[in-house]
């Protein structure tokens, strides 16, 4: 639990040759790599600790406790202030616990292997963290951890509904109100201010661990599939130890969270901490003397926060899914336990191991996540197998591998007609290199290489989504003249007066910026000399009345003359601007472009 | 470290999940009995439920909320949620806080209770206060006509109360069971039975004497009604779902009662007689003239000691409000699924009473008191032609096609010739397609037009062999005894009808002479909407343990082997293909 201290491995490591060997002869090994895990294997050996332990005097001991208590890290400084400082050094350079570290910049300081701390803790600490007992004790409800504790059942329901729609984003990066809202009431006993909490810490703890990922368009999380996959294979411990480090993650890098939970680990089950005895000892082994910017109340909050205790201001205690993980008492997972009802129900046991319910997750619908997570196998369920392109076979062997007992007929039956249904036909958005002859086709397949993906006719060949423009620009390099865009069939195509209303009236005051078309061609217009002088009298009039005029006028790129009703508001040397009648739009109108105005008569 | 299993996993959720495969099964199932109902118990993983009216219920019947977490405890795999022990602790602490008596002066019922807040909270309530008389201290006089809608009420609002003004006695009727039949069987309450009888009767006291026997179709409810009868001696009024039904009753009670002909009345759309005891139907009983319960107040004014609800799944909705008026009489209702489809299975538990005794169907039929019987789908192809209708027509005519697959024909042919010495009913929904399937299994056809007579006519021959095969609609779906019946084909059904799949196979599960096994077949057009009814509807028997075995026929009833395809691959893109 304790992750405190360099690692051991990392130490061997950057041990000079000379020494190394020195180290590695010790344990009569060769001096080669190959050695390393032997000589790692035999320095974290029980029994060798326990003797080393045995061997050592007083003072060696309280300077490992206190080396434990300082998070695993000591200066030198400080250690030659302590009684019979060579002495004491001496004894346990001899023990393979302590080894002498400089950073990068050259800070020089002892240091205890974080491999060592669990162990040295509980045969060091033990009896003084069990004399900070409160009196009054609670009995645990379960006598295990279960590898599906709450935690991990919840952050299980994240990923799940995650593999199947992306956790949509806000601007400012958090999950969406009414999918958290969702998502905390099928929390485990959570709901509210808690639950949202607890969903917090698990998208986190989720992003800590790479298991969720940004969609394409960062605007929402979906589960990485393999990383996923990957968490839910590790070893129960390993899978808690990262929940325990996430916890240990604090405010100012202090070591605090670590201490506690480790002095309440060495509590019996059903006992608590008393704070007040707890306060007293670590002022007294000038641990809070260390830690004087965080105070004991604020580190207990964040880890009741991420679960790891339970308790009030008086008293507190590792949760029990925290106690028995930090005591290493898992269930261990039993395989192939889960149950196919023929009403469809799967019922998965809280040791069946995460990855077989991760392979459930795949090719059944999550109904509940409790002590017994039931699934239901459907025809929506199978919806995640066929997007990792499983075969029936495979999901039927899948099932086969992770039930205690035969799938019942009518199961296995609807499942193979559902496959059949979902897999006849499939909605695929592809990209095409649509050619007007084979040859040509064969043209441009040769020219693009690898870039196709696969041919689909004769005249089709099907490239990467989002490969495009790079395709125009090969093809473009390869002689193969094409147009410059990638065209949408099955859109209705933009009428004219549709591309018109588009392109041509612009919103608001903003045509004098130059970012509006304004320099587009005029294309054969019938020329008609249009009375300047009589328009802007009409306009005029119309501004002050606040009366409508309808201007006939030819706006830039269209090639066709248009005539709108507005009221007009503004008139300058070059141009007019008003609100258009129908919609509630201001347009700008050049003179130049306007053939006709006349007034709309008052109805 | 790894734990010896127990056999029960309690949920957050009160759902009590129970393990069969364990040594331990029928231990724990004995100790959930008391407080938990039974939801369902398919093969691997029985599931009961805990309720605030389970819990009610186990209190009234002298079970503590201690009891109940010492049981849940020992059995249960896990840590019993905390939520579920609150939720007991608290429900268990409900119970007996208010009490319904008799008046101290006589006149009319008193609720009454020892906590004063709360009585002033349930008098506050908008949906009680309209029940509740004057003050009589301490608590409110009630009229007895507004007991059944008071603890309705209270029921919702979750303070249960417990009923002590006792029921009617009736008038008095000698009844007794024999131990002979009157054609010539031996006979006796079997032990389920009896326990049935027991549960609902309990001391005799007001506590019990109201609720609900749910047993499958075959394992004789009739009985536990005479059983019933027998603890009541008391006039008794027992209402059947049809004329067909109640005749069964009347044959029943003659046959199993030293009952004679004059003390039963028929009260019917034929008849109108009223006597010690008396069978109608819920379609007179909710009958309404100018908008009057005639025949309901000709009966009410009688003194009833028991009133029997046959197919208590089935009662209408009029009966519910008539129901809540007879709450001084004793009330059984019997049923196979305790499924509405309407959803209204709670009013039923409130009107009539609590489930008060169940049975897997799979245990009795393991203990040889139902028939064992295989269920078979087939999944009929649709023709070209009609396939193509079916594509372009709206919902309910696609349902309509699919379930009139003429394909199904040739395959009921098929399955009536290959059970040649059995006897086969062939049920359906639509007339059209029935009259084609008895003219060309030359076979008698029962709908709603046959005349009653003609019905029970040919139900009578088809019992005694006259006939072996009968094609019928819904009228046989439920309360018809054709004991002998040992193959069903079903070829159309009501949508997702869970009770109706129940109820048809309930047809054929009478015990069978050397145990002879019955047959469910249920026809059903593949890939249509059907298919997707068929699985709802098959799901009450699933949950009963029921296996169905699926087979696929062609659109010219042939039997097809399904081939799997592989699945269409979508095209993967490696991410350095992407631009």
């Amino acid at each position: 639990m304790l992750s405190m201290g360099p690692s051991l491995w990392q130490v061997l490591r950057l041990l000079p040759e000379e020494e190394r060997r020195v180290l590695l002869a010790e344990f009569g090994l060769p001096p080669d790599p190959s050695s390393f895990s032997s000589a790692f294997e035999q320095l974290t050996d029980l029994e060798r600790i326990d003797h080393q332990l045995d061997l050592l005097s007083t003072d060696s001991r309280h300077f490992l406790s206190d080396l434990l208590l300082s998070a695993g890290y000591l200066s030198w400084e400080k250690a030659a202030k302590r009684p019979t400082p060579r002495r004491v050094l001496a004894e346990l350079d001899r023990t393979g616990f302590i080894y002498h570290i400089e950073d990068r910049y050259l800070t020089r300081q002892i240091a205890l292997p974080r491999e060592f701390a669990d162990i040295l803790w509980t045969r060091l600490l033990a009896r003084e963290s069990q004399e900070l007992a409160a009196t009054t004790t609670t009995s645990r409800r379960e006598e295990a951890v279960y590898d599906a504790s709450p935690f991990f059942q919840d952050l299980f329901q994240l990923l799940s509904y995650a593999r199947v729609e992306p956790l949509p984003l806000t601007r400012q990066g958090s999950i969406f109100k009414r999918v958290e809202t969702k998502m905390v009431q099928k929390f485990w006993s959570a709901d509210g201010e808690s639950g949202l909490q607890r969903l917090r810490h698990l998208e986190w703890f989720a992003r800590h661990q790479a298991l969720l990922t940004y969609t394409t368009d960062t605007r929402g999380l979906v589960v990485d599939e393999d990383q996923a996959g990957i968490f839910f294979s590790k070893r129960p411990a390993e899978r808690h130890q990262a929940w325990f480090d996430y916890g240990f993650e604090s405010i100012s890098y202090s070591h605090l969270p670590q201490l506690l939970a480790a002095t309440a680990a060495c509590l019996a089950p059903e006992q608590w901490l008393d704070l007040e005895k707890l306060r007293a000892w670590l002022s007294a082994r000038g641990v809070l003397a260390r830690e004087t910017h965080v105070n004991l109340d604020a580190h207990l909050a964040r880890l009741r926060e991420v679960e790891l205790w339970e308790g009030d201001r008086r008293r507190g205690r590792l949760t029990d899914a925290a106690y028995f993980a930090a005591n290493g008492r898992y269930v261990d997972p039993v395989p192939g336990q889960a149950l196919v009802q023929p009403t469809g129900e799967v019922m998965v046991p809280p040791e069946s191991p995460w990855e077989e319910r991760w392979a459930w997750d795949a090719v059944a619908e999550l109904v509940r996540c409790d002590r017994m997570t039931v699934y239901r196998i459907s025809k929506a369920g199978l919806e995640r197998a066929l997007d990792l392109d499983w075969q029936h076979q495979k999901v039927l062997t899948l099932m086969g591998n992770l039930s205690k007992s035969p799938i019942p007929p009518n199961v296995r039956s609807n499942l193979e007609d559902w496959l059949r249904q979902l897999t006849r036909h499939r909605i695929l958005e592809a990209t095409l290199v649509h050619s007007q002859s084979a040859a040509d086709s064969s043209q441009v397949e040769r020219a693009l290489g690898s870039k196709v993906l696969f041919r689909l006719s004769s005249t089709d060949l099907v490239i990467a989504p989002g490969s495009g423009p790079t395709v125009i620009r090969s093809l473009n390099k390869a002689g193969i003249d094409m147009r410059n865009r990638i065209e949408r069939p099955g859109y209705p195509a933009a009428s004219s007066s549709e591309a018109w209303a588009v392109y041509s009236e612009p919103s608001g005051l903003t045509m004098e910026n130059g970012r509006q078309p304004m320099a587009a061609h005029l294309i054969g217009l019938t020329p008609e000399l249009p009375d300047y002088q009589s328009i802007q009298g009409i306009v005029s009039t119309a501004i002050r009345h606040g009366r409508p005029i309808s201007v006939r006028h030819a706006p830039p790129g269209l090639g066709s003359v248009v005539e709108q009703k507005l009221i007009p508001y503004r008139m300058e040397n070059g141009w007019i601007q008003g609100k258009l009648v129908s919609t509630p739009q201001l347009v700008t109108i050049y003179f130049q472009r306007i053939l006709a105005v006349s007034e709309v008569p008052s109805r | 470290m790894t734990l010896s299993r127990l056999p029960l996993v309690v949920q957050s959720d009160l759902t009590l999940l129970l393990e069969v495969d364990n040594p331990l099964f029928e231990e724990a199932r004995d100790a959930l009995v008391g407080f938990a109902e039974l939801v369902k118990s398919p093969e691997h993983i029985h599931t009961y439920r805990l309720s605030n009216l389970s819990i009610w219920n186990a209190v009234a019947s002298g079970l503590t909320a201690g009891t109940i977490l010492q049981r849940l405890a020992q059995y249960s795999q896990y840590a019993v949620p905390p939520e579920v022990e609150t939720f007991i602790a608290d429900q268990g602490r409900r119970y007996g806080r208010l009490v319904l008596q008799v008046a101290p002066d006589g006149d009319g019922l008193w609720l009454t209770g020892n906590d004063s807040t709360l009585l002033t909270l349930i008098a506050s309530h908008k949906t009680v206060a309209p029940y509740l008389g004057p003050m009589l201290a301490p608590g409110f006089r009630i009229a007895p006509e507004m007991r059944g809608l008071l603890k309705q009420a209270l029921t919702k609002i979750g303070w249960p109360v417990a009923d002590q003004a006792g029921f009617r006695a009736g008038v008095h009727l000698p009844i007794a069971l024999r131990a002979t039949t009157r054609c010539g069987r031996p006979f006796s309450l079997r032990d389920y039975q009896a326990q049935a009888v027991r549960a609902f009767w309990g001391d005799g006291q007001s506590l019990h004497g109201h609720g609900i026997v749910v047993l499958p179709c075959g394992a004789g409810k009739t009985v536990v009604g005479l059983g019933a009868m027998e603890r009541t001696q008391a006039h008794t009024l027992i209402l059947t779902t049809s004329l067909a039904a109640l005749h069964q009753w009347r044959d029943e009670i003659l046959d199993k009662t030293h009952l004679n002909q004059d003390d039963i009345a028929e009260y019917s759309a034929q008849k109108k007689e009223i006597g010690p005891i008396t069978l109608t139907t819920y379609q007179l009983l909710s009958h309404r003239t100018r908008g009057q319960f005639s025949h309901f107040s000709a009966l009410d004014a009688h003194d009833w000691g028991l009133i029997i609800y046959d197919e208590v799944h089935l009662l209408p909705a009029p009966v519910f409000r008539l129901t809540a008026s007879l709450q001084a009489r004793r009330r059984l209702g019997l049923t196979a699924t305790l499924i509405r489809e309407d959803g209204r299975a709670d009013e039923v538990f409130a009107l009539i009473g609590p489930k008060r005794f169940d049975m897997a169907w799979k245990q009795l039929e393991a203990e040889g008191w139902i028939a064992s019987a295989a269920c078979h789908e087939i999944r009929v192809s649709l023709e070209r032609a009609h396939r193509e209708r079916y594509a372009a027509a709206d919902d309910p005519e696609r349902i309509r096609i699919a379930s009139e697959n003429p394909a199904k024909l040739s395959i009921v042919e098929t399955l009536v010739a290959e059970h040649a010495e059995d006897h086969v009913l062939v049920i359906g929904q639509y007339l059209g397609q029935l009259e084609q399937l008895s003219q060309r299994l030359q076979a008698p056809l029962i709908t709603g037009k046959t005349p009653p007579k003609e019905r029970e006519r040919l139900y009578k021959a088809f019992r005694e062999g006259e006939i072996r095969v009968l094609v019928v609609s819904k009228v046989a779906n439920f309360a018809i005894d054709l004991p002998d019946a040992n193959v069903a084909i079903q070829v159309s059904g009501t949508f997702g009808s869970r009770q109706e799949e129940a109820q048809r196979l309930g047809r054929i599960l009478r015990p069978k002479a050397e145990g002879k096994r019955a047959t469910f077949y249920t026809l059903v057009s593949g890939e249509t909407r059907e298919q997707d009814f068929s699985q709802k509807r098959q799901l009450f028997l699933c949950e009963q343990g029921y296996r169905y075995d699926v087979a696929h026929a062609d659109a010219n009833g042939q039997p097809l082997e399904q081939s799997m395809p592989r699945v269409i691959p979508f095209p993967r893109v490696a991410s350095e293909d992407h631009v």
